[in-house]
């Protein structure tokens, strides 16, 4: 029998007619690190944060959506009326959004969609994870059930070692080098200098990144995000409330969210994601503008080498040439486009499910002009893009400082 | 255990009867031509390392195995797969474009040995 759906090939950009455009109105995340707290303590303690920051009380939330992939590490399922009953909102409906390093970004889609359709007017979306208390060889075993299990980690690949063989596969296609993925990692941790909320403040030299162990041939230990605890939160309003509450508003230009084969072994081409280049391209055209408009972004490092390709899938550089663009100090924060300000998964931390929402956060710090010793000068439209495991699922989201 | 006559062990996959499509992923629907004309075939474990990488930090069912390759492999006959290659230690023993063959299996793990052509 054959199926009666449309070609692959005709799964583009539906027409989409929002009723409301969104705002991001408030915003927070936690410290990032080996932290103390549970998930749920975090992500509770930083949704009030977020809501205070958004001028309002938690009563005007009308809906949540949290993200805790690995809360069964913590022995705790099901954390969103946890969450919502410690913050006050026992009545209200909320939602657990699972999509593994993306869930909180795919979170925030949701929430932007239940807002654009006009079904709430006033949302929470919030991440956290507590993964130190696991030990590297737990926590390594965690992550890799987030790849195809029975094809991938059960011929012993690790996360880090699937995007190592990315890694392999772009070294081999563009001559991309072992210093240009050093390149990554040393920017991104001398921006996490400038981030006092960030898991590393530590200034990485390309001698200690030429000596630190190797983990999955070829990254090093510097190649790879630790793993991290914390918490991320955001507050998204329609354009009508946001405009009540704010000033200033932030607007949610594009939310858009694509998928790639989810096994490696199924790609044609090892050396990009295709679904982050396919959720950029609707995200421009969404937004109604094009990469060279985007004054500063925040990709999903979780390796350096998926910086390198994040930059070269989102179109801000061409096919492999990516690396040579970090090693050039292009994408450094006074470079000509600024790629993870904040200091990255790689160095400010990737907490899985709070780095969606972290994402958003930095760009909503540097939309508004308080970013710190990390403020990149005008932004006014920022890129988050955010993937979960080796890009089955993908999240770009444009974001428009709007007077 | 390189070349020779040793044992080539079978790989389990499907075909698109449609378009041709091979996979060994599970699959119910072609995901080129969405035909749902899928039939079950075997695939000679001979092939050509795609990409690959060195685990010298396994996880925990491979945590005495440290470290070995992982290879993502084009089959001869026109389809990926993945493998695991036990006793490659370093990037000098393993290249894009090797040779390699399908040995047996552990477990889920499908057992790779360069054939050393
Ligand atoms: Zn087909």
């Amino acid at each position: 029998m054959s199926l009666a759906v449309a070609p692959a090939a005709a799964t583009g950009q539906k027409e989409v007619h929002p009723v409301q455009k969104v705002c991001v109105i408030g915003s927070a995340m936690s410290k990032f690190g080996k932290m103390n707290e549970t998930s749920r303590e975090s992500i509770a303690a930083t949704s009030m944060k977020a809501i205070e920051d958004a001028g309002i009380g938690p009563g005007e939330i009308d809906a949540s959506f949290y993200s805790n992939a690995f809360g069964v590490t913590e022995s705790q399922l099901h954390i969103g009326p946890l969450i919502n009953t410690a913050i006050g909102l026992p009545d209200k409906p909320s939602l657990s959004v699972e999509s593994a390093c993306s869930s909180s970004s795919a979170a925030l889609n949701e929430a932007y969609a239940h807002i654009a359709a006009g079904l709430e007017e006033i949302c929470l979306v919030a991440g956290g994870e507590k993964l130190s208390h696991l030990g590297t060889m737990s926590a390594t075993t965690y992550f890799a059930m987030g790849s195809d299990f029975r094809y991938e980690a059960a011929n012993g690949v690790t996360f880090p070692g699937l995007y190592a063989s990315m890694a392999v596969a772009h070294m081999k296609k563009f001559g991309t080098t072992q210093d240009m993925l050093a390149s990554v990692a040393i920017k991104n941790h001398d921006n996490a200098l400038k981030n006092p909320l960030a898991h590393f403040h530590k200034k990485l030299t390309r001698e200690a990144y030429m000596e630190s162990p190797v983990v999955a041939y070829p990254f090093h230990l510097y190649d790879c995000c630790p793993f991290s605890d914390g918490a991320a939160a955001v507050v998204v309003a329609s354009e009508e409330r946001a405009r009540k509450i704010r000033d200033e508003v932030v607007e949610i230009a594009a939310s858009e969210r694509a998928g790639t084969t989810a096994t490696l072994q199924d790609r044609e081409d090892l050396t990009s994601i295709a679904g982050a280049a396919l959720a950029g391209d609707r995200a421009y055209r969404a937004a109604r503008i094009g990469p060279e408009d985007i004054d500063v972004a925040e990709v999903h490092d979780c390796f350096t080498i998926a910086e390198i390709m994040a930059t070269e899938d989102l179109r801000f550089f061409g096919k492999g040439e990516g690396g040579r663009a970090v090693q050039d100090g292009v994408t450094r924060i006074d470079g000509k486009l600024p790629v993870n300000p904040s200091g990255g998964l790689k160095a400010k931390g990737h907490p899985v499910s709070a780095t969606g929402t972290a994402q958003i956060h930095e760009l909503y710090e540097q939309l508004l002009g308080k970013a710190g010793d990390r403020q990149v000068e005008g932004a006014e439209i920022g890129l988050a893009h955010n993937v979960g495991a080796t890009g089955g699922s993908c999240s770009v989201h444009i974001l428009k400082r709007r007077r | 255990m390189q070349e020779g006559t040793a044992k080539q062990e079978d790989i389990e996959g499907v075909q698109c009867t449609e378009c041709g499509l091979m996979s060994t992923t599970y699959s119910v629907v072609c995901r080129r031509c969405l035909s749902g004309k899928l039939v079950k075939r075997k695939f000679d474990g001979r092939g050509r390392v795609r990409t690959f990488t060195i685990l010298n930090v396994p996880s925990e069912s491979f945590a005495a195995d440290a470290p070995y390759a992982y290879v993502i492999v084009d089959l001869h006959e026109g389809c990926g797969t993945s493998g695991w290659m036990p006793g490659i230690k370093s990037a000098v023993d393993l290249a894009i474009g090797d040779e390699v063959v399908c040995r047996g299996r552990r477990g889920d793990a499908a057992i790779f040995v360069k054939t050393g052509g």
